[in-house]
């Protein structure tokens, strides 16, 4: 496997696929979120534990149709994510369907997943909103074990999943400092799987450090070098979270006209993420460097 | 000269900040109880272990108030562990080894269920609000949970929320358990910038403490609920250096972009 561009990478994402995006507040693979939205991918079902401003902007951009989430804001402030709310409550740009979960059920949706089981039990659930607003069919089943009532949950398997490390090397080898979240989980589980890094380092500096690993080369199909692809997020070890950003992005995308020149200012007015982060630098906001 | 009483929001996150004990692990939900844990970590709890739902498990004082449990860089040399939110949600939460939970409430009802989701039908929301991450797994599984509700906003408490985004204790009566959640889990007390509430045996609010110069009547006005009248013993006050520190971490909560802080 040789290294990838980030256009080549992708182009492997189809319109109404099941995408998985990493992340937590952390990590979160923003250069390769706005290419999708310049690609113009589109009817997406996206799965992320923690929305947050990187699913605002799909939801904003018209890429999204469905959504699988533990929750969705911008985590300064916290600050509601405007475009998120525009699609749920008036249908704009698209009209979304939003399957909530708590964030422990998701993360075992996504581990049941990557170990291809057939279902996974999920937590006590009835009287629960989750419960009782079942948008989807079959979110919870009923089943008998040893003679009590349980219910279980489908696995989620996405087509492509798209995750952000510090290190990798040209085989894929991924490396993660720090909070796993339910990364390796998501990324482990889907067919095809997309690795986009700060730096691809020598597989002998990975060999030095191979419990810092997530996921082993023979599983990844693209490896992406993007040096700063997390901004706003932080990646432990590389840059903080730019807080001063984030708040800014809160403040300029309430309104859908607002939204949209926030768009084409930063994702559609430049042509890949080292011009992003130029426009970064040049408005002042944090150094971003990896 | 500064002002030698504190305002509501000090009062409340120094309430809330005796719930942060030393050398108790705590598991630490998103916004005020962090920023209570860490007046408590300043003033009496040095040796406080919290755990985020991301898997972080964080002991000590870090130099930086982080903005939310996901900011790493803000307290990465203040971590024990670093592990994933299966063991932070399942295997911690359900390990018996902690010993409290505390969640932010914005939105609550008299049993304690929490709707951080939607105002108005799930499908067709009149409001989408943001959903409750793992504060859902906190209020399933923790067995000492406190609630923090920062607003005195009547809004904010409900007879009965529409949707449970973080379960409390459903219709109270045992109806927590008759769903199958496990006997002793669930939220035990709530702070109000008003006072403090303990869910009784019916899992039903019922008034604790005042803070100082509140009355029953105004607890009542808030909440809407039915509260009897009675003696409540008064909440402590911060004394002058307690305050100074209290106002020291809203300080630094402003400076870190907390948008309730900030003018």
């Amino acid at each position: 496997m040789a290294v990838s561009t980030m256009t080549t990478a992708i182009e492997a994402v189809d319109g109404g696929d099941v995408v998985y995006v990493g992340g937590f507040g952390f990590a979160q693979p923003f250069s390769a979120v706005h290419e999708l939205i310049r690609q113009g991918v589109s009817d997406l079902h996206v799965i992320r534990s923690s929305g947050g401003v990187l699913l605002d902007q799909l939801v904003g951009a018209g890429c999204v149709s469905e959504t699988t989430i533990a929750h969705c804001w911008n985590a300064v402030g916290p600050t509601p994510t405007s475009a998120f709310r525009r699609a749920a409550e008036d249908g704009v740009p698209r009209p979304i369907t939003v399957e909530e979960h708590g964030l422990g059920n998701l993360v075992l949706r996504l581990f049941a997943g990557a170990r291809r089981l057939p279902f996974v039990p999920a937590g006590p659930v009835e009287s629960t909103g989750q419960f009782e607003n079942q948008s989807f069919s079959g979110k919870f089943s009923e089943v008998t074990f040893d003679g009590d009532s349980h219910y279980v949950m489908e696995p989620l398997n996405p087509d492509v999943s798209i995750i952000h490390v510090p290190r990798a090397d040209e085989r894929g080898n991924a490396q993660l400092t720090g909070a796993r979240a339910e990364i390796k989980h998501g990324a482990m589980a889907a067919d095809t799987l997309l690795v986009t890094t700060e730096e691809v380092v020598s597989s002998e500096q990975i060999q030095d450090t191979p419990d810092e690993t997530v996921v082993p080369g023979f599983m990844v199909d693209h490896v992406v070098e993007s040096p700063g692809g997390a901004h706003p997020s932080g990646v432990l070890g590389c840059y903080g979270r730019d807080i001063d950003y984030l708040e800014h992005y809160g403040e300029v995308t309430g309104s859908l006209d607002d939204f949209e020149a926030y768009l084409d200012e930063w994702v559609y007015g430049v042509s890949d993420r080292a011009e992003y982060l130029e426009a970064v630098r040049a408005s002042g906001f944090a150094e971003v460097s990896p | 000269m500064s002002d030698p009483e504190p305002t509501q929001r000090e009062q409340l996150l120094y309430t809330a900040a005796q719930e942060f004990r030393d050398e108790s692990t705590v598991f630490t939900g998103f916004h005020w109880p962090v920023v209570a844990a860490r007046v408590a970590r300043k003033l009496h709890a040095p040796n406080l272990t919290s755990v985020f739902e991301a898997g972080i498990v964080y002991r000590g004082t870090s130099e930086t108030l982080p903005t939310s449990t996901t900011e790493i860089n803000a307290f990465d040399g203040n971590t024990d562990m670093y592990g994933n939110s299966i063991d932070t949600l399942h295997t911690f939460l359900k390990s018996g080894h902690l010993d409290r939970a505390a969640i932010d409430v914005s939105n609550v009802d008299r049993f304690g269920n929490v709707n951080t989701t939607v105002i108005g039908d799930y499908d067709d929301p009149s409001v989408r609000l943001p959903g409750p991450g793992g504060a859902n797994d906190i209020a399933t599984h923790a067995e000492d949970l406190t609630l923090i509700c920062g607003s005195a906003d009547p809004e904010r408490y409900q007879d009965r929320v529409s949707y449970v985004s973080s379960p409390g204790h459903i219709d109270g009566d045992g109806s927590r358990e008759a769903a199958g959640f496990e006997p002793g889990t669930g939220p035990s007390k709530l702070i109000t910038p008003l006072g403090t509430f303990r869910f009784d045996e019916t899992g039903r609010t019922r008034l604790d403490r005042l803070v100082p110069g509140a009355t029953v009547a105004d607890a009542r006005e808030m909440t809407g609920w039915p509260i009897e009248d009675g003696d409540h013993e008064a909440l402590p006050a911060p004394d002058a250096d307690e305050l100074a520190v209290v106002r020291e971490v809203l300080e630094e909560a402003a400076d870190r972009n907390y948008a309730a802080i900030r003018p």
